[in-house]
């Protein structure tokens, strides 16, 4: 019976972290110097961690949004600088880019490419490991003896894969200065428009 | 504001901690240190999670290219008949994922039936027509009644029969990544794992006649009005003649409904105000509507066709709304 946490990561590996990079873009160009991005994504991935189910979550992108705009409100709030006015959701909506969506082919062509990036920046041992274990369902005594090699390099392959993968999906999508900032964030002194 | 640790050693403790917790052994002691790191900072659960989440994806990119479905296919909103109630879209990801994966590569069969000329021989690992029944690439069985003719193809992720001309019943190999689908003209009739029979009607039509286990039936491209047939039903769906598409869209003609008790309704991601539709249309019992915002929703899930007021608690616990019941209305409205 799997783990109820492995559901709630299985949907972040499949929902989220594809967008991660889109959504740093965004948080980028909204808070500017206000709030660190990285500190707001961190944040965001620590409410998540709190999910109990991901059955209510119909639009996995607009709920990691809200979740990240509400960190940014939070650490804001928590921040020095009492003297900057925060942006009202529907505001920060209006500056999405909700991209059409793609050519069915177009889509899987990109989905290919996603797929070989993926693996291309996994080791050949990670790979292995990941196959031997998935695939074959050895266990990672097996695996090492498998691969010839120590149970502890086995895990550093492993660890190794995870952090090249995460470091690829926190650039993906990342085009800075896209569209000419339409919504000033810190407006010092004013009062937040309607 | 950040504490004194780099937040590179955070994801760099939390990937360690995923693998072992995934690939490695975590014995008491080391379970307890886990259990105090994840204590000792707010930062290390959202990173844990998503190193987690980076595995996963990691996995999922080496089993696509191995053509192996992703496991514990958790989040897929599936079309096992023993689970009515809601899921959620699948990702389009992972559809994406099995078709290019790419395991089976895509073949063309054409088979004949008795009483036409044979264009192919049968295959090694094929029974010859004379018996009536093909063994299909995949391991279904088709028996083909006099002057029956199909085409069998395996690609993209589905196995496709096309009925070109009377009569076949299916003994379909079990097999949950690659639904079966068989085309009658402009009808379609899918199944994982069953037993059930086809019949070409007109140029548009099909008859379906379900043995055993379950099987999915639509017309032309209105997959998300299907119906699920159980064993012992029976539908006959006659679209009718395509119109030319300067004529706007063909209107098919109403499929008579099969017996309620045998019938589930299935969404595939249509919004609360479709699917309502679809049950007033065969319920006496009425869904009303009431905010129209909840109607907007889009749900997946499998109903029993005759049940209007289990698709409703289910709509409204989805859209955050509440269920308020008269005599013969239910009312879905926001909370």
């Amino acid at each position: 019976m799997p783990d109820k946490r492995d559901i709630v990561a299985q949907w972040v590996a499949r929902e989220i972290l594809p967008q991660e990079g889109r959504v740093r873009a965004w948080l980028f160009r909204q808070w500017r110097g206000a709030v660190d991005a990285d500190d707001i994504i961190q944040e965001a991935y620590c409410r998540l961690s709190g999910l109990a189910s991901v059955d209510h979550i119909e639009n996995p992108l607009a709920y990691f949004r809200r979740t990240a705009h509400a960190a940014a409100v939070d650490l804001l709030r928590q921040s020095a600088e009492k003297n900057i006015v925060s942006v009202t959701e529907s505001d920060w909506f209006d500056v999405l880019d909700e991209s059409p969506s793609a050519d069915r082919a177009v889509e899987a062509a990109q989905e290919l490419r996603r797929i070989d990036g993926l693996l291309a920046t996994l080791s050949d041992t990670c790979r292995r490991v990941i196959e031997l274990r998935r695939i074959e369902g050895l266990s990672q005594r097996e695996t090492a003896e498998r691969l010839g090699v120590s149970e502890n390099i086995v895990e550093n392959n492993i660890v190794r894969g995870i952090r090249r993968v995460l470091a690829m999906m926190a650039d993906q999508d990342v085009d800075p200065g896209e569209d000419a900032e339409k919504q000033e964030v810190a407006r010092i002194g004013k009062l937040r428009s309607q | 504001m950040a504490s004194s640790v780099p937040s590179d050693d955070i994801d760099e403790q939390a990937a360690r901690w995923a693998a072992r917790a995934a690939y490695g052994d975590m014995p008491a002691a080391l379970a307890r240190a886990f259990d105090a790191w994840m204590a000792a900072d707010r930062r290390h659960r959202g990173a844990y999670l998503r190193a987690r989440a980076g595995l996963y994806a990691a996995e999922d990119a080496v089993l696509a290219k191995r053509g192996v479905s992703p496991s514990a296919n958790l989040l897929a909103g599936n079309d096992d008949a023993a689970m009515p109630g809601m899921g959620f879209r699948p990702p389009w990801g992972a559809k994406a994922r099995w078709a290019l994966g790419g395991a089976v590569a895509a073949s063309l069969l054409a088979v004949v039936g008795l009483g036409l000329p044979m264009l192919n021989r049968p295959g090694p690992g094929q029974v010859a027509a004379a018996d009536h029944v093909l063994t299909l690439a995949d391991g279904s069985a088709a028996t083909l009644g006099d002057g029956a003719r199909i085409e069998f193809a395996m690609g993209d992720g589905v196995r496709k029969v096309v009925l070109v001309q009377g009569e076949a019943t299916f003994h379909v190999a079990k097999d949950r990544a690659h639904p079966f689908v068989v085309q009658s003209g402009d009808v379609y009739a899918q199944a994982t794992g069953t037993v059930y029979s086809v019949r070409r009607i007109g140029k548009t039509g099909g008859a379906v006649r379900v043995d055993e286990g379950s099987v999915l039936v639509w017309g032309r491209d209105e997959r998300d009005q299907a119906v699920l047939l159980h064993a012992g039903g029976a539908l006959t769906l006659e679209p009718g003649p395509r119109l030319p598409v300067a004529a706007g869209l063909a209107q098919p003609t109403p499929p008579a409904p099969p017996p309620p008790e045998l019938a589930q309704i299935s969404l595939d991601n249509v919004t609360i105000a479709a699917a309502a539709r679809r049950f007033n249309r065969i319920n006496r019992t009425q869904i009303v509507i009431t905010d129209p915002a909840i109607g907007e929703v889009r749900v997946v899930g499998l109903f029993r066709a005759n049940d209007p007021q289990h698709f409703a608690d289910a709509a409204a616990a989805v859209a955050g709304g509440e269920v308020r019941q008269s005599k013969d209305r239910i009312e879905i409205k926001m909370k």
